[in-house]
């Protein structure tokens, strides 16, 4: 299987820059996901990778061969489209049989092959269906299928689920990342949405107006956001403006109330934006002042039941914070009650503002 | 196409020019050759003759303001016909949609040579109407038909007739204001395309004026070109641009009208 | 088909006959209550269907009795029987001819220039100027066309000299616009840009990502139109062919005004029934008008099953 390898890429269309000066590896076997907001120019890449768009800048190395000048239709990547990629006169076999069709591969060696793939995307029964007989998340499978039955060095997927329900698009994104772990094929998945990348991804790259800000694996980029913009892209964060104070504690909120983080690093004095995720937010409905730490207080405002998490909000002197409760104790926790808050300093991060 | 590499994209290739090309050349020789012919008035000698003596003729002020008149009649009454007719089936009669349809396909299917024989067939014992210039009219209501309820249908469509009918009605508006007022103005663009296409065909109309006996502008024309080939393609010119004419006044038209009821509204 | 104009009937892929949900249920919408209701929402549309009855159906009725009647009054197939004569077959055979072979050349003409117009890529303007153009074309079909084709290719034409210029003598050939072959170029003006606008909303349907597809998948240029792309614009294309034919075998003004009659096609022949050389013919001319219509329903009814065919994958 193939490694993948951008270097210095850049891509302008009119006044507009897709992309500027973007750096990217992909280990072979790998599944990296770009992951950004919409603009943001992972799809643009992702087209550079298949040839579809030419960069004005910058190299594309595939096994370290620079493949600029190779035309779309040589490069051996199968891609998967966002919708409505397949061919509309064909059945799923017919779709899945062109490329090795279109690359003179015998009529028998065909066959076996599309039922090779449609098996491992298990819809082999419905081989003879037309796309419009499928389902949303039946034709992006076959979709797959066609994209792997040439056997590419690459697959290329472009927000492939954003097309299908909620529930079919996790069953769906298990199915991909199952098959290509299976098969080891590199593999580059362009998303805007982040549970969907993180789930599946080995390293996921964050981009924002064309360019990389961060790229690690899902946890590191959780627990070490690199900069504001990553970490208030990746999940719900409390975001506070304050004041490092000392050297263990930071002085945040409306009225400079102290959060403790011991041994932070930052200089004393220096304005920082501390980030502080809902789960490190914990509520004590013992109101024992300074029970364990800190000593916040703080009063219920709203719950928002998310299944096994409940996430409450409570107004502190920090100003209003976010917390994720295990739902069976938010049962307990009563609007407009008197709380305790901890603030765990292990899910708490501070960066320049 | 989408295979090809980034700045290259903006040029078509070859082919791409050839053909639009060879459609250009095809539209335009014609018409070039026309003027050319429109301006000879001896040999290798050109002038502005032909024309002079066409607009001189009486019976060219005579059909062609017959066939204004006539485009301006169609489109009134294809109007008048058309817009409440389709804004109820519509708003009321939503069934009906496919017959009406139908039946908007069917001048496709009578074609005029044949529709005409009907015409003479059936009002051939009614001499105050076969000889009536808006017979015409209503047949070209009918010609014009498929264009004028596609047009309106279109327009209907994009606009929510039902939530807009429902709005009027919820203020206590009778169906006369509904129409009038609310569904009318978002129809503007569907009831001007109808009236192009309409002034089009009927400035240009032979077969039913011929066959009926009308001397409409065509078939002035036609008269012309049996003696006179010169004259005929100088007659060819100026129907071009008197028909483009009055398209451009029709816009021009519309957009006035457009303004003043904006600036009434304001009152 | 009414006329030998481009403009087109413009039925899109994407239309259906839905009707619209609601209207007519009790309690909505309703100006009027009760059992006066239902009357009151059928009276809105006698004024188009008296209309359409009167200048319309009837006439077409009138045709169809005409056809079978003799002058006296009484039923007859001798009428239709006619048809069978030679002039009347070679009319028929003439007017088909010119109309298949223009609808077919001016079908795939059509069909390059709207995919050079409207390729991924192309220059913004170039829409709009073929939307004129066409209607630079629909308006002069009729009368002016013919004279047009004089003008350009009669004997003193101006290509026809150009050509003689340079050594082509067409005439000298036995070449004639006033023939077939002039009458067909002559159509071609009108049925390719009619071709351009029917085909335009095919073409536009065309998915970018079905082309992307079969790139990605390894095809070339030539494999994509051969397997995917001809296959999908195939339904559309025969359809909107034989609404080029049945647009051909109408025309009335055009062949009249080209030949003064010398040519013989069933449009100019129902001509000469009702009101010129052919002895007042009203008997021959309804029942030619009549297998008129057999022909025209028949290409519409095909265009319909067509259209049916792409409409379903081009939604």
């Amino acid at each position: 299987m193939a490694s993948l390898e951008i270097q210095k890429l850049r891509k302008r269309f009119g006044a507009v820059a897709a992309v500027e000066s973007l750096d990217l590896c992909v280990g072979s076997g790998e599944l990296v996901s770009l992951l950004g907001p919409s603009g943001c120019g992972k799809t643009t890449v992702l087209r550079i990778l298949a040839g579809f768009e030419r960069p004005d800048h910058g190299d594309v190395r595939l096994d370290g061969k620079r493949i600029n000048d190779v035309p779309a239709n040589r490069r051996n990547m199968g891609m998967v489209f966002q919708a409505y990629s397949l061919f509309p006169t064909m059945t799923a076999r017919q779709n899945v049989e062109f490329g090795l069709r279109v690359r003179g591969v015998a009529k028998r060696v065909r066959g076996d092959k599309a039922t090779e793939v449609l098996s491992l995307v298990r819809l082999q029964d419905h081989a003879d269906r037309y796309p419009h007989q499928l389902s949303g998340g039946q034709q992006q499978r076959v979709a797959l299928a066609r994209a792997l039955a040439f056997e590419p060095q690459v697959l290329l997927l472009d927000e492939p689920l954003s097309a299908l329900d909620a529930k079919v698009r996790v069953e769906v994104r298990q199915e991909i990342r199952a098959i290509q772990s299976r098969l080891g094929i590199t593999t580059v998945y362009v998303t805007h949405d982040q549970e969907e990348a993180f789930s599946i991804s080995d390293q996921v790259a964050i981009m924002a107006a064309g360019q990389v800000q961060q790229i690690g694996t899902p946890a590191e980029i959780y627990r070490a956001p690199c900069n504001l913009f990553v970490a208030e892209f990746i999940g719900t964060v409390n975001r506070l403006e304050g004041t490092v104070a000392d050297q263990d504690n930071v002085a945040a909120g409306p009225n400079g109330t102290k959060v403790k983080i011991p041994g932070h690093g930052w200089p004393t004095g220096a304005a920082v934006a501390v980030l502080i995720r809902p789960e490190a937010v914990k509520i004590n409905t013992d109101t024992h002042n300074g029970a364990l730490g800190h000593g916040l207080t703080g009063q219920i405002t709203t719950h928002m039941f998310l299944g096994a998490i409940t996430r409450v909000a409570i107004d502190t002197s920090l100003g209003p914070l976010m917390a994720d409760v295990p739902s069976e104790q938010a049962l307990m926790l009563a609007l407009d009650s008197p709380v305790g808050v901890q603030i765990e300093p292990g899910g708490t991060r501070l960066m320049a503002p | 196409m989408a295979a090809v590499r980034g700045s290259a994209r903006r040029r078509l290739p070859f082919w791409s020019w050839f053909w639009l090309a060879m459609a250009a050349v095809y539209l335009l020789v014609p018409l070039y050759s026309t003027l050319q012919f429109s301006l000879s008035v001896g040999p290798h000698r050109y002038g502005l003759g032909w024309y002079s003596y066409i607009l001189h003729q009486a019976q060219f002020r005579q059909s062609f303001l017959l066939s204004l008149r006539l485009a301006v009649e169609t489109v009134l009454i294809s109007l008048v016909l058309m817009v409440p007719t389709v804004y109820w089936v519509h708003a009321r009669l939503p069934r009906l949609r496919p017959v009406i349809e139908l039946i908007s396909v069917l001048p496709f299917v009578v074609p005029p040579i044949a529709l005409a024989v009907g015409m003479v067939g059936l009002f051939q014992g009614v001499p105050w109407l076969i000889s009536n210039t808006h017979l015409l009219a209503f047949a070209y209501v009918i010609q014009a038909l498929p264009f004028t309820y596609r047009s309106l249908d279109a327009g209907m469509l994009s606009v929510d007739i039902a939530t807009l009918t429902d709005a009027a009605q919820s203020v206590g508006a009778s169906w006369r204001q509904t129409l009038w007022h609310v569904i009318l103005p978002n129809l503007r663009t569907a009831m001007l395309a109808s009236a192009f296409l309409t002034i089009a065909v009927v400035l240009g109309e032979y077969t039913i004026s011929s066959l009926l006996l009308f001397n409409t502008f065509a078939v002035y024309m036609q008269q012309v070109g049996t003696s006179q080939a010169y004259a005929a393609a100088a007659l060819a010119i100026l129907s071009f641009f008197l028909t483009w004419l009055a398209m451009i006044g029709l816009f021009l038209l519309s957009r006035r009208v457009g303004y003043r009821r904006a600036v009434a509204m304001t009152r | 088909m009414a006329r030998e104009s481009a403009a087109p009937p413009a039925t899109t892929a994407a239309e259906g006959s839905q009707p619209l949900g609601g209207a007519g249920e009790p309690g909505r919408r309703s100006w009027l209550v009760g059992g006066s209701r239902a009357i009151a929402s059928w009276l809105g549309v006698v004024p188009f269907f008296a209309y359409a009855s009167l200048f319309l159906l009837i006439p077409t009725g009138e045709i169809v009795v005409q056809a079978f009647r003799t002058p006296s009054g009484r039923f007859t197939l001798s009428n239709v029987a006619g048809l069978a004569d030679p002039q009347a077959l070679s009319a028929f055979e003439a007017t088909i001819k010119v109309s298949l072979v223009t609808a077919v050349l001016g079908g795939l003409f059509g069909l390059f220039v709207a995919q050079a117009a409207l390729r991924d890529g192309g220059a913004a303007w170039i829409r709009p100027v073929m939307v004129t153009f066409a209607g630079v074309a629909s308006n002069f079909a009729g009368i002016p066309l013919a004279f047009a084709f004089i003008a350009t290719l009669g004997s003193t034409g101006v290509v026809t000299q150009l050509l003689s210029r340079l050594g082509l003598h067409l005439y000298a050939h036995g070449f004639t616009i006033y023939g077939l072959f002039g009458l067909s170029i002559t159509y071609m003006y009108f049925q390719f840009p009619l071709m351009v606008l029917i085909i335009a909303p095919a073409l536009e349907g065309i998915r970018k990502e079905w082309r992307e597809a079969s790139v990605n998948c390894g095809a070339t240029t030539r494999q994509y139109w051969r397997l995917v792309g001809l296959p999908i614009l195939l339904p559309s294309l025969l359809g909107a062919m034989v609404l080029l034919f049945g647009n051909a075998f109408s025309a009335y003004a055009t062949p009249y005004a080209l030949s003064s009659g010398y040519i013989n096609l069933v449009p100019v022949m129902i001509g000469e029934a009702v009101n010129g050389d052919l002895a007042s013919n009203p008997q021959l001319g309804a029942s030619l008008a009549f297998g008129m219509i057999v022909v025209i329903a028949v290409t519409v009814a095909l265009y319909a099953v067509l259209q049916r065919r792409t409409a379903r994958w081009l939604r």
